[in-house]
């Protein structure tokens, strides 16, 4: 049963996780080491061993070298942590005919392109449903993959407890739920984290090019619809769908958080700059 | 003209109409089912509005027309056309059947049926009167009747239709009945203008008749006269209707069917005599001996089957002297001898004089006596002669065209300025005039010069460069003097020896006034080549006999042929005014009712047109199911999709593109343009009825004219491929021995295959040897006439086919053989052979055919593509009598690249010479 999952993500991962580290190598992230020693991965610099010391922290190997003993320090580093979550409702798991991109694919792929960017920036990562702890080595990447994807379907992200000056990424096509994220919103802004929210859409559903007698169906166990002439109700739709969008993004606004709006057919490089400058300026 | 259908009853199903449009009605179009996510947004939008019940009023008119048509299609519906209605009494048809009815027998068989049916249906008796023969007319019923109208056929003689009526009233049933009520004469349409009037005054005599004639679409041709000219024919033709454009061709061929040549021409608008020359001349060769027949292509009637008794002979010439023996190439001769066509065999004659039957004369020798001479040239002898050494000026001054000086005067000598003189040019009045003579590389070095005459300019045929003449003639009485400024060898010009000298000769040849001899006929003349009444032979006839006198008419005894004996066959055929038949028209009819043919009692069924829009109607609510609304609303607003279009096509995907999406409108497409497809391949097959499936031409000229064998394969399968291995291990052998590099086999199909590009084919005759129909016949023909080489082997593995052999030479390929003696060139071209031809069988004969220096056929009884496949050309371990077999397969292929070169002794000293300093 494993191996027939691990098969699985074997089989869907490379492309998704080989095409987020592609995306993200185009660009940079600052160093971000503290510049002394401390808690950290990385070498910082050698020190002479003074009496009193644990005898543990001796590095053998470069004492050997010489007639003094020496104790390694390692760079203290202090990353933050950011927490990803993508919308995986069935209503995301669709695309239309003028692009070959589901919009949960693309939020995944939006996901992973931005954790392999601050993965080389030393930032930690982990998803908001805790199949991962907070991590930051290599395979971290792999790791929010596999827990994007076991992330139970839910329209608005889960409500947790995460430490001031953290970061979420949440992703999704919120405006059909768009009450419940609007106080998803409120309240997780409450806790101090640092929102950034992007509205995945398909072009279809921006455009509504249908026309004539229409039988239309949703995704998630919604009444069937028919009507006569799908041409009529353009106007009225898409005019309420800006006014969903208006509404979801004045209530991101108060909380002081950004709200990106993002189609499938748009290029992910040019949204995942904007995600990248934003969180920059944050940084310093 | 009414409207009727055939199964009416079917209309009844019109009334179930309405349950149509109610069913209709009941299913509108379904709306396009859509997954969108975003539905939820949907709900509750206040210009929303339900689909609607009803399919719009134009789908729904759509259908219920479908539906309609349908119904009407089935029913059969048809138009009747001029509706003949049947009266009292016995029907009695009469059938023209003589040539004149040979072009649209058809027709009035179809149209005889039709009565016959009908008659039947009114339970009547039937008579059936066929104008062309001598059958005592009877009462029939249907069966009987339709079983002697299939009987008939059009027949090969002139028969006046009144016989048949005067036949009717000498029987008992014409003295019984008083008059016919329903007399019907399906006329041929053609008829001597004088004769119409008396006929149906005789018609008039036993019942009322009505008349049904051809539509005057028919376009007949026909030949009324050919003249024998110098070198062919003047052909005049005539047409009975007048009227438009039209083309003809007109086809000479040999009275054994072999095609002469062939001769196109047009009768322009509203001419009715056209008149056409038919050049024999050039194609001699292909004539032969005997009778010819001309016919216009696409016309197969009598009227346009024109018998010559002797084609425009072949002149017979003569040369004055001895054949060259001794010196060949110092004898003028010679060279004349082998510049002339190889048709001309000439006789050589001690005497000044030609007999009365030579009809040219050429000399090389002074005449003693000129008034003999002069009185042949004047009744149409072209005499012509050459300068030489010792002219005798003073005898022959009245035979040749100009005076000359007596002494020649010489180019290029030690003491002349000038050197040899090249050709200049041909006047515009020489009958030579059209000849091409710059590719023509002649050099002179003496000449005789004339004197200065008034006349000379005219008489100049061909001059030199400076001017002065090589060749001159004139016409005298009926005949040509021809002189030739230069003597027939080769020593005072280079002339004899280039390629010009044979085309002058041949042109020469063509002034002889030849005509077919109007030698008496010996009667009685047994029949001895009769055609039927389409001008197709048709062998022997029962009842043809003997033509007893000049004057013997064409009639059921004496039916259109050749008659007499294959020397001088005699062609027994319509005479000018017989030929000359006018087009009977409603007008000269007395007021009689005239019906015409495929129209009198006849349906024009309109079920398929019908048909072709129902499915045009079908198409479009398929059209519409597809496209739906989008193409409805493209429609109504035809900018906006426009646009919409053009901002998609300009709108590529980015990334991969949307696979499925394509597939899905490529679909789409493709499904309505199988429909579209569909229904057009329908449309063709109505208007132009079925195609015809034939054969294509396989071949290719090979590149770069390698030589490729062929071969014709035969209905064995394991045969052919022995032919093949055969064949590859000669080519094998070809490559090794030869610098020959002969590319693979190539199995040909005689039909429809360019035999042409194969200079050796090899067709073993077996058991299962293929077919040859006639347009195989013809090319093989053509090919062995080409001068192409056909090796014919009666032995194969599988067996023999003598039978099959024979016939092929005998029918097919018309050829006489002789054997190859040790002497001939085969033996010698490659290999010494020495008569051993290898194969299976070594010491058989081996047959050539006789005509031509050149022989075009081989036939054998060797085996030798068995022999050639068990070999093993690359070891050199093959039998004799294999290896003898190639040599043969070796010789036979040079013998057919090289022609007789090996047989040609001219260089053979110094050849000999170079093989002893060689060695």
């Amino acid at each position: 049963m494993i191996l027939h999952a691990a098969e699985k993500i074997a089989y869907k991962l490379p492309p998704l996780v080989v095409e987020a580290i592609r995306t993200a190598e185009s660009m940079t992230f600052g160093a971000h080491g503290r510049r002394r020693v401390g808690p950290g991965d990385s070498f910082y610099q050698y020190r002479q061993y003074t009496a009193g010391e644990s005898t543990h922290r001796i590095d053998w190997r470069a004492s050997a070298r010489s007639e003094r003993t020496f104790i390694r320090e390692n760079e203290w580093e202090a990353a933050q942590t950011l927490f990803f979550w993508s919308d995986s409702s069935p209503s995301m798991q669709w695309h239309s005919q003028a692009t070959p991109y589901s919009k949960e694919e693309r939020a995944k792929l939006i996901c992973l392109s931005l954790a392999a960017l601050l993965l080389k920036g030393h930032e930690q990562i982990a998803d908001m449903d805790g199949h991962m702890s907070p991590s930051r080595d290599p395979g971290a990447l792999w790791r929010l993959h596999d827990a994007l994807s076991q992330a139970p379907t839910g329209n608005v992200p889960p409500l947790m407890d995460l430490p001031r000056r953290s970061h979420i990424i949440a992703i999704g096509d919120f405006l059909m739920d768009a009450e419940q994220m609007a106080s998803w919103i409120e309240q997780a802004s409450a806790q101090g984290v640092h929102l950034i929210l992007v509205e995945i859409a398909d072009p279809h559903e921006e455009t509504f090019p249908y026309k004539g007698p229409q039988e239309f169906e949703g995704l998630e166990a919604e009444d069937p619809l028919k009507m006569g002439n799908a041409n009529a109700v353009r106007e009225a739709y898409l005019s309420k769908r800006q006014r969903l969008r208006q509404a979801l993004q004045a209530s991101a606004n108060q909380a002081g958080a950004r709200y990106y709006t993002h189609m499938t057919n748009d290029s992910v490089k040019s949204l995942l700059f904007k995600l990248f400058t934003h969180l920059k300026a944050g940084a310093r | 003209m009414n409207f009727a259908f055939t199964s009416p009853m079917l209309l009844l199903a019109l009334l179930a109409l309405p349950v149509v449009y109610v069913i209709i009605r009941l299913l509108p179009p379904k709306p396009k089912k859509q997954v969108f996510p975003a539905i939820k947004l949907l709900y509750d939008l206040p210009e929303s509005s339900p689909p609607p019940r009803t399919p719009p009023w134009w789908l729904l008119l759509l259908r219920l027309g479908a539906a309609a048509l349908l119904v009407f299609a089935l029913a059969g519906p048809h138009l009747r056309l001029d509706a003949m209605q049947l009266k009292e009494g016995p029907l009695v048809l009469i059938v023209d059947n003589d040539w004149r009815a040979a072009n649209r027998f058809e027709d009035i068989r179809k149209q005889a049926n039709l009565f016959i049916d009908q008659a039947g249906s009114l339970n009547k008796d039937i008579i059936l009167l066929p104008t062309a023969g001598q059958q005592t007319p009877q009462l029939m019923d249907t069966t009987e009747a339709k079983t002697f109208l299939q009987s008939l056929s059009p027949q090969p003689w002139v028969q006046n239709p009144s016989e048949a009526i005067e036949r009717l009233q000498a029987s008992e049933l014409g003295q019984q009945t008083e008059s016919i009520q329903n007399l019907i004469w399906l006329s041929s349409g053609l008829m001597k203008t004088e004769d119409t009037r008396p006929f149906l005054e005789k018609l008039g005599e036993i019942g009322m008749p009505r008349i049904i004639l051809p539509s005057a679409t028919q376009n007949m041709l026909m030949i009324s006269q050919a003249e024998a000219i110098s070198g062919g024919y003047e052909v005049t033709l005539w047409r009975p209707r007048t009227g438009a454009q039209t083309p003809y061709s007109l086809t000479l061929s040999g009275m054994d069917g072999g095609f002469i040549t062939r001769s196109a021409g047009q009768f322009d608008a509203d001419e009715q005599t056209t008149t056409l020359t038919l050049d024999v001349a050039s194609r001699r060769q292909q004539s032969g001996q005997g009778g010819g027949v001309l016919t216009l292509d696409g016309q197969e009637h009598l009227g346009a089957w024109y018998g010559l008794g002797e084609l425009t002979g072949l002149p017979k010439v003569a040369i004055s002297g001895e054949k060259a023996q001794d010196y060949p190439l110092l004898e003028g001769n010679y060279y004349i001898h082998n510049a002339l066509p190889e048709y001309a065999d000439p006789q050589f004659i001690g005497q000044n004089t030609p007999p009365e039957s030579v009809n040219v004369f050429i000399s090389t020798q002074t005449p003693n006596n000129t008034n003999d001479l002069l009185r042949w040239i004047e009744t149409g002898g072209v005499y012509i002669t050459f300068a030489q050494e010792s002219t005798q000026l003073e005898n022959m001054a009245s035979l040749l065209p100009v005076r000359l000086r007596s002494s020649p005067r010489s180019l290029a000598g030690s003491l002349s300025w000038t050197g040899a003189l090249a050709l200049g040019d041909i006047p515009a009045q020489s009958p030579l005039s059209d000849m091409d003579i710059t590719a023509a590389d002649v050099q002179v070095t003496k000449q005789l010069l004339p004197q200065d005459s008034p006349d000379l300019e005219n008489k100049i045929w061909l001059t030199l460069e400076d001017g002065t003449p090589l060749i001159t003639g004139d016409k005298y009485g009926q005949g040509w003097r021809i002189f030739v400024h230069v003597a027939a060898d080769a020593q005072w010009s280079s002339l004899p020896l280039s390629g010009l000298f044979p085309k002058l000769m041949s042109r020469f040849m063509n002034l002889a006034r030849t005509q077919a001899s109007q030698q008496q006929a010996a009667y009685p003349l047994p029949p001895l080549r009769l055609v039927n009444a389409y001008g197709q032979n048709r062998g022997q006839s029962l009842q043809a006999q003997n033509i007893e006198s000049a004057d013997a008419p064409i009639s059921q005894q004496n039916p259109v042929g050749f008659y007499g004996v294959p020397r001088s066959p005699y062609p027994h055929q319509l005479s000018s005014s017989q030929r000359q038949q006018q087009l009977l028209l409603p007008d000269d009819l007395m007021g009689l009712p005239v019906y015409y043919y495929n129209r009198a009692g006849s349906q024009l069924p309109f079920q398929k047109p019908l048909l072709i829009i129902l499915c045009m109607l079908l198409l479009a609510d398929g059209l519409f199911r597809v496209w739906g609304w989008q193409l409805f609303e493209s429609l109504r607003h035809p900018k906006e999709s426009l646009a919409k279009l053009r901002k998609d096509s300009g709108k590529k995907p980015k990334h991969s593109p949307n696979k499925m999406g394509k597939i899905r409108k490529f679909g789409k497409k493709a499904s309505l343009g199988f429909l579209v497809m569909a229904a057009s391949l329908s449309w063709a097959q109505v208007s132009y009825g079925q195609t015809l499936a034939s054969g294509q031409d396989t071949t290719t000229p090979p590149a770069g004219y390698e030589l490729q064998i062929g071969y014709i394969p035969s209905f064995d399968e394991a045969q052919n491929t022995l032919t093949r291995t055969g064949i590859e291990k000669l080519n094998t052998v070809l490559k090794m021995r030869s610098t020959l590099t002969p590319l693979p086999p190539k199995a040909l199909n005689p039909e429809v295959d360019t035999l042409g590009y194969y200079p050796v084919i090899i067709w073993p005759i077996g058991p299962d040897v293929r077919y040859i129909n006639q347009a195989a016949a013809s090319n093989l023909q053509a090919y062995i006439k080409q001068g192409g080489l056909l090796i014919l082997d009666g032995r194969t593995s599988q067996g023999e086919n003598p039978q099959a052999m024979q016939e092929l030479l005998n029918s097919i390929l018309k050829v006489t053989l002789a054997p190859v003696d040790k002497e001939h060139v085969l033996n010698r071209a490659f290999y010494l052979l020495n008569n051993n031809f290898g194969g299976e069988n070594p010491t058989a004969t081996l047959w050539r055919d006789k005509q031509g220096r050149l022989a075009s056929v081989l036939v054998g009884n060797h085996n030798w593509v068995g022999s050639w496949a068990t070999g093993a050309p690359m070891r050199f371990r093959d039998s004799a009598n294999t290896e003898q077999a190639y040599r043969f397969g070796l010789n036979a292929i040079m013998y057919a690249l090289l022609g007789d070169y090996k047989a040609d002794q001219l260089h053979i000293d110094t050849l000999l010479k170079q093989m002893r300093e060689d060695n």
